[in-house]
Formats: C-alpha cells, structure tokens, sequence
C-alpha cells in the first residue's frame, strides 16, 4: 500500500509537473508577451542606480549591463543575459540598464517584450556623462556595450561585446575567484 | 581529480583574464605625441596631416556612418570645420570594419560625404592601425592636436550629445580656444558614451 503510494506521488512529479509547465507555455504563447513601462525602473543619477543595485539581495552577485536598443553588439548580446539571468537566479542579479532616452521608454519597453526579457532593466537618465562614467570604472572610456560585475562589493569591468554564453559565465566565475584574493 | 582540474583551469583562465588586461592598448594621453597617417579619402586621393602646410592643428575625429552618436555630432562636426578649419582642420576617419558593418563601407562613405557636403576629409581606416595608436576605443571619439602632433585634447565633442540645444560645456571648442590662446586646457579628457568600434575578433 504505501509503495503503490509512493509510486503515485512519483507518477505524479514525473508528468504532472511537466504537463503544468508545458500547459503554462502554451497560455503564455497565447497571449502577448510585453514589459510593462512601470516595470523599467528610471534612475536620475548614477549614484541612484548603484545603491539601488547594492541594496536589493546584497548576498547576491551583481552584473549590470549597459546597454541601448541603437546599440548593435549589445542588442546581440542582450539574449546571453537573459539566459545568465534565467540559470543563476539564485546566485546572481542582472540589470540590463538601458542608456536610451527617456522619451523612447515606449519604444523601450515594446522591444524588451518582443525579446521576452524578464531580467530587470533600468533606464539611467543621468546626463552627466563626464562624470558617471568615470565612477562605473576610471578606464572605461564609454563604448558600449559593457559590463559591470560586482562581487562582495568587489567591482570588474568588462569593456567588451561578449559573442557566447560562455564567454559571459567564464568572466562572472573568474571573477568570483578574483574576489576571493584580498 | 576533477575538482582539482577545475580549479587549474579556473586559476589559469583567471590568469589570462589578467595578462589580457595588462596587454590592452592605452592610447594616447596628453602632452603624448600623436602619428601620422596616410590614409584614403572619399575622394579616393590618400590624406595625410602632414599635407595641411598652413595647419596650427587638427582636429582627428574617430566617427561613422552607422552610429547613432556619431549621426547626432555630424552636423556639429561640420560647423567645427566650418568655423575652425582654416586654423584647424577636421580630419574625420571611420575606424570600422565594413564587414561587421555594411553601413561602413567606403563606397556609404562616399555617399554619405556627398549627400552632407563635407568640406573636410572622410578617411578610411583600412588595415584598422590607426585608431588603435590613438587609443580611440568608440564613435564619436575626437582628439585635438598641436602643429606639432601633441595631443592636446581627448574625448567628447560637448556634453549633450542628444540636444545640441541643451550644451552646457563645449569640452572640443573650449580646447581649441585654449590651445589658440596657447593658455592651459582644464579639461583635457572627457567621456562620453558611444558606440564601440567594430573589429574582427
């Protein structure tokens, strides 16, 4: 009796679960997939956007992406982030911060749905340039794409175009191990 | 074992993650010496600075086609040749490979040059040696030289990129005024974003 128990709970995980998910899918297919406007969360100042990032889950590894829907390589990219963020949600949290305008949020948020992105995106509105640049990483001259990887409030700067998945996961664990040495 | 493979090969990745920083080209700095170049115009003639006898200095200004930052400077790039240009020429060079990004070519160049009537030289960074001595790592990413090729200024046009009506700063113009009145130039690097310049990996 209890092993004809057990089995059913097992027959259940086995394919309950994956019919749940699988029926899920499907409603999510058919409905269109957006990312509300209310959603993308405006930053005034660099400052702004890096206690907010320093604050939220401070147990967590931080990888912030800049970003820009006019921006090639980093429109390219944008899926490698999307599916960091999907495997290590435990471990790590990515913003994909956009550097466009303001008055393209609608834009924004119409191209962030059609890409079914559910990482967090920020919208960084700060104008000073000159300045904030410079406080991301002294060196970083502001090409983008680029990425910023804080680790224990450790921070590495990666002024690249990462071209595969790997590429992305080898530089987050490299630097975990970098934030190991004092 | 295979724990210890791991690790090997995490510290040797991580070593040339290091090495890979440390080989990274700087650029020019300031007060640094910049080369000359020849290189090949939209009208098909090579350019060189060398060829501007009556030059006091240049204005070498890493741009292209493509970008939206640099489509937002090229009117304001113009009239910087069309104020300072007797004095000061604007020297424009496309650093991207075409075959990353077609809308770089020469042959857009061309098009490009004709259809705004540049009155300065649109060269081609064939072979991509130049923009790496300079250090310019993006576009629109400007430098202002001396007669003598000392590099004077680096970094952005102004500090609204969006809006030329919103300029609080114009970093390039208030080098060259500087540089004219041979008096000390207070910010001699700024930042600004841009995009990155295409290279075969």
């Amino acid at each position: 009796m209890m092993l004809r128990n057990k089995a059913v709970v097992f027959f259940f995980f086995l394919f309950c679960f994956p019919a749940a998910m699988i029926s899920q899918k499907i409603d999510d297919d058919s409905i269109a997939y957006t990312f509300p406007i209310d959603a993308i969360k405006q930053f005034n100042t660099y400052e702004d956007l890096e206690s907010f990032v320093k604050n939220e889950n401070p147990e967590k590894i931080k990888i912030i992406n800049f970003w820009a829907t006019w921006c090639k390589p980093c429109v390219r990219e944008l899926s490698l982030f999307e599916l960091f963020n999907q495997k290590n949600r435990g471990l790590a949290d990515v913003y994909l911060i956009s550097l466009d305008k303001v008055g393209d949020i609608e834009k924004l948020s119409k191209f962030l749905g059609k890409r079914e992105i559910s990482t967090k995106v920020g919208l960084l509105l700060d104008k000073r340039y000159n300045e904030w640049i410079g406080m991301v990483n002294a060196d970083w001259s502001g090409a983008i794409p680029a990425t910023l990887v804080i680790v224990n409030g450790k921070k590495y700067f990666f002024e690249q175009e990462f071209e595969h998945y790997h590429d992305l996961d080898l530089v987050v664990k490299n630097s975990m191990e970098a934030s190991k040495i004092k | 074992m295979k724990p210890l493979l791991y690790r090997m090969a995490m510290a040797l990745s991580f070593a040339l993650l290091f090495l890979s920083f440390k080989d990274a080209p700087s650029g020019y700095k300031p007060g640094d010496v910049a080369v000359d170049f020849s290189l090949k115009n939209v009208d098909g003639k090579m350019v060189s600075l060398k060829d501007f006898k009556n030059a006091k200095g240049y204005i070498v200004i890493f741009t292209c086609n493509h970008c939206p930052y640099a489509k937002m400077y090229e009117d304001r790039i113009i009239n910087l040749h069309n104020k300072y240009g007797a004095e000061y020429p604007v020297i424009a060079i496309n650093p991207n490979d075409p075959s990353l990004e077609p809308e770089d070519s020469k042959e857009e160049m061309v098009k490009r040059a004709k259809s705004k009537g540049y009155k300065f030289p649109y060269l081609f960074d064939d072979g991509q040696k130049v923009f790496p001595a300079y250090g310019a790592t993006k576009t629109p990413h400007a430098y202002l030289l001396d007669k003598n090729r000392v590099v004077k200024y680096i970094g952005a046009i102004d500090d609204s990129p969006q809006d030329p009506n919103e300029v609080k700063v114009h970093y390039l113009e208030d080098a060259i005024s500087a540089l004219k009145q041979n008096k000390e130039i207070k910010l001699s690097v700024t930042k600004a974003l841009g995009c990155s310049i295409k290279v075969k990996k």
